[in-house]
């Protein structure tokens, strides 16, 4: 998962070329506003999970890691 | 352009700085910088047989640069936003730096520019290169358009038929129809470290953290409707936002010169933005729809088309289509400005903040940017769209919506 939003981060919202890893500050690496409005619509088209408003913080978007956990902590379990 | 007057859109840019002007660092960076971008000296044109706009420059110069003795700064930035001393379309200078001091220990340095040149993108560029702290090549200096008319005309038609929808709504700006808009106003509300935080604090507990964009373009939105609903008391009075979008995403890569950004149209009904926690929810999904449709695709070459286009052939039908309005506010945030300049000359930065003169219509824009955690709001209105109770009510609410109640 963590690899599958990095390439998301990379190709569709930052443009960059820089090396971004898992644990890469997101915001230092130019995810704005628009970018988190923009990767919140990329979540539930690829992991079809919905975030609400209220988990936007810096915290859970800060890394990619993050991001996943926070992914991982809405989809229901296996059980 | 000549025609709507887009050559004489200006904006001011206000560096607050610690300490006395250096005038001999000051003439070597604007010479520096004259030389640099030649395009500061340019004249645009438009070519008769393309209608394709190029600038056309002149003998590179030193920017010119203006000692002002002291005076009331407001006052000045109104003198500049409404004085004709930027004509793009004539030979001249396209930038202008002025000097105040605004207390012995204090001075300000204004830098005048226009709308076709620049952008906040653009500014924050130039300003890192007065500083001396930005010395790459110089990207966008020239106009680009891509595409046959025709090709573009029919990649742009999905957006072009969601604006077809928009006619079915009321839309309505703060223009008023039997005013001739002449002069530029403004009004600079300055939030401090704690106004600012308790703004961050709201905003994180209505709308998130993270959802900057669509909270503030709230908050102006619902400051203008209230105007409107005051003047229309029988109407919805739905806004209809033109929010501005970054067309490159990785901020080193936007040129210093033409960032011209796509502009997204969302319209919002007056329910949809009755009260601002929904009201930014109801935004984000207005915005989330525009995405999911591909629509900014189609935004692209529509901007791409109406960049090759004298504005008239764009602006009166859209106005006419429209009952006279093409949007009902211009709003953006800018975010921290400048991004990385703390000094100038060897003065400390001690605030920084954006003045844009706004076309009427829509007559209004509420304009949002953030020096060292403190935010700052510029009001800007043409004479004729706000009369002093609408000011005083659209000011209320604004603050009301940012939970600033006590403002000094």
């Amino acid at each position: 998962m963590e690899n599958e939003l990095l390439g998301i981060l990379r190709e569709e919202l930052l443009d960059t070329t820089d090396p971004i890893d898992k644990e890469s500050d997101l915001f230092a690496a130019g995810l704005d506003s628009m970018g988190i409005m923009q990767l919140i619509l990329a979540i539930e088209d690829h992991f079809a999970t919905v975030i609400d408003p209220s988990e936007l913080s810096r915290d859970n978007f800060a890394t990619a890691t993050r991001i996943a956990h926070l992914i991982r902590s809405k989809q229901p379990t296996a059980d | 352009m000549r025609r709507t007057g887009q050559g004489h859109h200006l904006a001011v840019t206000v560096l607050e700085l610690e300490g006395q002007p250096n005038p001999e660092a000051l003439d070597q960076a604007t010479e520096t910088l004259g030389k640099r971008h030649p395009i500061l000296h340019s004249r645009l044109r438009r070519s008769l047989r393309t209608f394709e706009a190029a600038w056309h420059p002149s003998a590179p110069r030193p920017i010119p640069v203006h000692h002002h003795q002291p005076q009331d700064l407001d006052t000045l930035i109104h003198q500049l936003l409404n004085d004709d001393s930027i004509d793009i379309l004539a030979d001249g200078p396209n930038l202008h730096l002025h000097t105040l001091p605004l207390t012995p220990d204090r001075w300000a340095l204004l830098i005048l520019w226009p709308h076709a040149l620049l952008d906040g993108i653009g500014i924050d560029k130039f300003v890192a290169e007065l500083a001396g702290s930005e010395t790459g090549p110089a990207h966008g200096d020239t106009c680009t358009t891509e595409g046959s008319p025709s090709a573009l005309w029919k990649q742009a038609e999905p957006v072009l038929k969601e604006m077809r929808g928009f006619p079915n709504h009321r839309v309505r700006s703060l223009h008023q129809k039997h005013s001739k808009p002449t002069t530029s106003h403004f009004e600079v509300i300055g939030f401090n470290r704690q106004e600012s935080d308790a703004i961050r604090r709201k905003m994180a507990s209505t709308a998130g953290e993270l959802l900057l964009l669509p909270y503030f373009a709230c908050c102006a939105s619902r400051a203008v409707r209230s105007i409107i609903a005051s003047r229309h008391p029988n109407e919805d009075a739905p806004i209809l936002l033109s929010l501005p979008v970054q067309r490159q995403p990785n901020p080193s890569k936007r040129p210093l010169f033409h960032n011209h950004m796509v502009a997204y149209s969302l319209l919002l009904t007056g329910g949809e933005l009755k009260d601002l926690a929904p009201a930014t929810k109801n935004l984000y999904r207005a915005y989330a729809s525009f995405l999911r449709r591909k629509l900014p695709a189609a935004m692209e070459p529509l901007t791409k088309l109406i960049e090759r286009c004298p504005s008239r052939f764009y602006l009166k039908p859209a106005s006419l289509y429209l009952k006279g309005e093409i949007c009902s506010l211009f709003h953006s945030h800018t975010g921290q400005f400048p991004t990385h300049t703390t000094s100038l000359f060897g003065s400390r930065l001690i605030n920084a903040y954006h003045v844009p003169s706004v076309s009427s219509p829509p007559g209004i824009g509420i304009f949002f940017s953030e020096f060292d955690a403190q935010l700052n709001c510029t009001i800007s209105w043409k004479k004729g769209s706000l009369n002093p109770n609408e000011l005083t009510l659209l000011k209320n609410t604004l603050l009301s919506d940012l939970r600033v109640t006590n403002h000094q």
